[in-house]
C-alpha cells in the first residue's frame, strides 16, 4: 500500500502545510526512514499486537479495532448460521427433489442470489422490513438505553449472560436485517455446493444398496447420503465464513453497524492507512485461519484423511 | 493435420452453440448480454458525435423536477437532482460493462501468461509465481481491491486495475494447472524435439488447447467485475460525479430510501440482472465444455 500511495502527510496535514510541519509529522509517525526499516519496524510491531496509531485521531489503532471487532464477530457469526443452516437444507432438498419445482425455485432463487449486490439486498429488506412493515430496526446494533454496561462487547451474549431477555430481542432485532443480508451471497453459494455434492453422492451404489435393503428414505439421505457429501459442503462453509468478514464491509455501511467493516470503509475515505492495513491483515488471517480449520475438520469428518506425523 | 485440427475446432464450437441453444437460461443470458453490449456502444458512439438518443441528459440537473417517482415522462422516475433515472441507468451501462470487460481483461491476461510459464517451466519459476498468487488469494478480492483503491486514488481507471489485479491469481491457477495436463502431451514433446523455442510452443500449441476454461473463468469473471465495480462505487471510491454509474447511483440514493425506494430500485435491478446474464452464459458454457456437470 505505502509502495502505491501518495505521501500522506499531505492527506493528513493538507497541501498547504509547511517543510517544517510536514517534517515534523513524518519523524513522529517515523516515515522519514527507509521503507524496508518502516516495513520491519512496523512487522515487529505487529507481532507485538501493535498496529501503530491512527493518522487522524491519533489513537492506537488495536484499540480501535479491539472496540469493534465483536460486533463484526458477532455479526458474521450469526450469518454463517443463517447461510449454512438455509444452504444446506435447501441444497438438500433440491437434491432429493431433483428436477421438480422446489429444485427449481431453489436454484433460480440462489443464481439470483450470487447476483446481487449485498448492498442492495440489504436496502431493499429495509424498505421492506423496516419501512413498511415496521417489523426491524433500519441501523445500529441496539437502542441506547438497553445497551449492556461492560461485557465481551459482545451484545446478544452480554445480554443473555445477564438475564436481561428484553435487551437480548431487541438486539436480535438489530441484528436480523443485517446478518440476513450479510448471510444472503454465502446462503446461495452453500445451497448450490450441497445440491452438487449430494447429487454425487446420490449417484453411488452404496446408496442404491441402502435403498435396496430396506431403510428408509431419512436413514439413505440422513446418515448415508449427507455425511458422505459433508467434506464439500464444509470446504464452502469454511470459506465462506472467511469472506464474511470481507462482506461485512459494505452490510455495515448501509446498517450503519459499529464494526470493523463499516469504521474500515471511513479511514478508507479519508486515507487513514495504518487502520486500512490492519484490517486487511486481520481479514486476511481470519481467512488463512479458517482454511486450516476446514482441512482439519477434514480428518475429523473422514476417516480415510489423516495428515503425516512424521512418521515414513 | 491442419485441417483436421480446424475441423475438430469447428466442430466443437458447433458443439457449444448446439449447447447453449439448447439451454434456455444460457441463451437468455447471450441474449441479454448481446442487448446490453449493443447499448452500451449505441450510447458511447451517439454521444461522441454529440447526439443524446437517451430520453433526457443523463448528467442535466433540474433542481424543479427533483424527486418525481415513476411516471410516463420519466419511466423510472427523478433523482434528488432531477436527473433522469432511466436515462443514467442506460447510459451506466457502458461504464459497467466496460468496467468488467477491461478488469477482466487485465487479469485473464497477466493470470494466463503467469499461469503459464509457472505450469510449463515449472520448478523454482513456478513455486515463486504459485506463491506469490497464493498470497494476493489469501485476502478476500473486494477488500483488497478496496486496498488498492485507498493507496491509489479514487477514480474510474484506478477501478479497473483494482479489480483486475486481484483477480489475476484465479486465472494463473486455472493457466497454470491446464498447461500442466497438456505439457504432458505427445504432440507438445515432439514440439520441444523439432527445436520450437519455449515462447513458441507456449503461444502455438498449449495456448490454444487451454481457452475453454478460461473463455468460462472469463465470462464468470466479467460478473464480479460488475459485483466490485459496483461495490466501489457504491463507498465512493469509483467512478467520480457526475458520471451514471450503478453502484455510485445506489450510494447517493441511501439518504432517501423511504421517501424515494424508486431511486435505488432501478439501478440495482440493473446490476443484478447483468450479473445473471453472466452468470447464466457462464454456467452455459461451463456445462457446454464439462458433460459432466450437464449430465446434473
Amino acid at each position: 500500500m505505502r509502495v502505491f500511495s501518495p505521501d500522506p502527510s499531505i492527506i493528513v496535514l493538507g497541501q498547504h502545510a509547511t517543510t517544517e510541519k510536514i517534517n515534523a509529522w513524518r519523524t513522529a509517525m517515523g516515515l522519514d526512514k527507509p521503507i524496508i526499516t518502516q516495513y520491519i519496524d512496523y512487522m515487529t510491531a505487529v507481532l507485538h499486537g501493535d498496529f501503530g496509531l491512527s493518522y487522524f485521531t491519533n489513537t492506537p489503532v488495536t484499540a480501535e479495532l479491539l472496540a469493534r471487532l465483536p460486533a463484526t464477530i458477532e455479526l458474521a457469526v450469526l450469518a454463517i448460521i443463517i447461510a449454512a443452516t438455509v444452504g444446506i437444507f435447501f441444497g438438500v432438498l433440491s437434491a432429493v427433489k431433483k428436477n421438480s419445482w422446489i429444485d427449481g425455485l431453489t436454484m433460480t432463487t440462489a443464481l439470483i442470489g450470487v447476483s446481487m449486490p449485498v448492498f442492495w439486498l440489504g436496502m431493499i429488506l429495509i424498505i421492506i422490513f423496516s419501512g413498511y412493515f415496521h417489523l426491524v430496526p433500519s441501523g445500529g446494533r441496539i437502542d441506547t438505553l438497553m445497551r449492556p454496561m461492560g461485557g465481551t462487547g459482545f451484545y446478544l451474549w452480554d445480554t443473555l449472560s445477564i438475564g436481561d431477555f428484553e435487551a437480548f430481542f431487541n438486539a436480535l432485532q438489530h441484528a436480523a436485517l443485517p446478518a440476513i443480508t450479510l448471510a444472503g451471497y454465502s446462503m446461495a453459494i452453500i445451497t448450490r455446493m450441497t445440491r452438487s455434492s449430494m447429487l454425487d453422492v446420490l449417484h453411488q451404489d452404496y446408496i442404491r444398496t441402502a435403498r435396496a435393503k430396506g431403510l428408509s428414505p431419512v436413514q439413505v439421505i440422513g446418515r448415508h447420503a449427507f455425511r458422505n457429501a459433508l467434506l464439500p459442503i464444509v470446504t464452502v462453509v469454511g470459506l465462506q465464513f472467511g469472506s464474511l468478514l470481507s462482506g461485512a464491509v459494505l452490510t455495515e455501511t448501509v446498517f450503519a453497524w459499529p464494526g470493523i467493516g463499516a469504521y474500515s470503509v471511513e479511514c478508507i475515505l479519508r486515507s487513514d492507512f495504518p487502520v486500512i492495513q490492519a484490517v486487511v491483515l486481520i481479514v486476511a488471517t481470519v481467512f488463512v485461519l479458517m482454511n486450516l480449520i476446514v482441512d482439519l475438520l477434514y480428518a475429523a469428518l473422514d476417516p480415510r484423511v489423516k495428515y503425516a506425523t512424521g512418521e515414513a | 493435420m491442419a485441417e483436421s485440427t480446424s475441423a475438430k475446432r469447428s466442430s466443437r464450437l458447433a458443439d457449444m452453440w448446439y449447447s447453449i441453444y439448447s439451454n434456455k437460461a444460457a441463451l437468455f443470458g447471450l441474449g441479454f448480454i448481446v442487448f446490453l453490449i449493443i447499448t452500451a456502444l449505441v450510447v458511447y458512439f451517439t454521444q461522441l458525435l454529440g447526439i443524446n438518443i437517451l430520453p433526457y441528459d443523463p448528467n442535466e440537473t433540474n433542481m424543479d423536477k427533483a424527486f418525481i417517482a415513476p411516471c410516463a415522462e420519466h419511466w423510472f422516475g427523478t433523482d434528488q437532482l432531477g436527473r433522469d433515472i432511466f436515462s443514467r441507468v442506460i447510459d451506466g451501462t457502458k461504464i459497467s460493462l466496460s468496467v468488467g470487460v477491461a478488469a477482466v481483461a487485465i487479469s485473464l491476461s497477466i493470470g494466463t501468461i503467469l499461469g503459464s510459464i509457472g505450469g510449463y517451466f515449472g520448478g523454482k519459476l513456478d513455486n515463486l509465481i504459485m506463491r506469490f498468487m497464493d498470497v494476493i488469494l489469501s485476502v478476500p478480492s473486494i477488500l483488497l481491491a478496496i486496498a488498492f483503491m485507498a493507496a491509489m486514488g479514487r477514480g474510474l481507471d484506478k477501478a479497473v486495475l483494482a479489480i483486475g489485479l486481484v483477480s489475476i491469481p484465479e486465472y494463473a491457477r486455472i493457466a497454470r494447472s491446464c498447461v500442466v495436463s497438456v505439457k504432458a502431451n505427445d504432440y507438445i514433446q515432439a514440439a520441444i524435439v523439432t527445436g520450437d523455442s519455449s515462447a513458441r510452443i507456449i503461444l502455438r500449441h498449449i495456448l490454444p488447447n487451454i481457452t475453454s476454461p478460461i473463455v468460462v473463468r472469463a465470462t464468470l469473471g466479467i460478473s464480479v467485475a460488475v459485483l466490485d465495480t459496483a461495490a466501489l462505487g457504491f463507498l465512493g471510491l469509483g467512478v467520480q460525479p457526475p458520471f451514471a454509474e450503478w453502484g455510485d447511483m445506489l450510494a447517493r440514493s441511501r439518504s432517501f430510501i423511504f421517501s424515494a425506494p424508486y431511486t435505488l430500485i432501478f439501478p440495482g435491478l440493473a446490476i443484478t440482472l447483468t450479473v445473471l446474464a453472466f452468470n447464466l452464459l457462464g454456467d452455459g458454457l461451463r456445462d457446454a465444455l464439462d458433460p459432466r456437470s450437464r449430465r446434473r
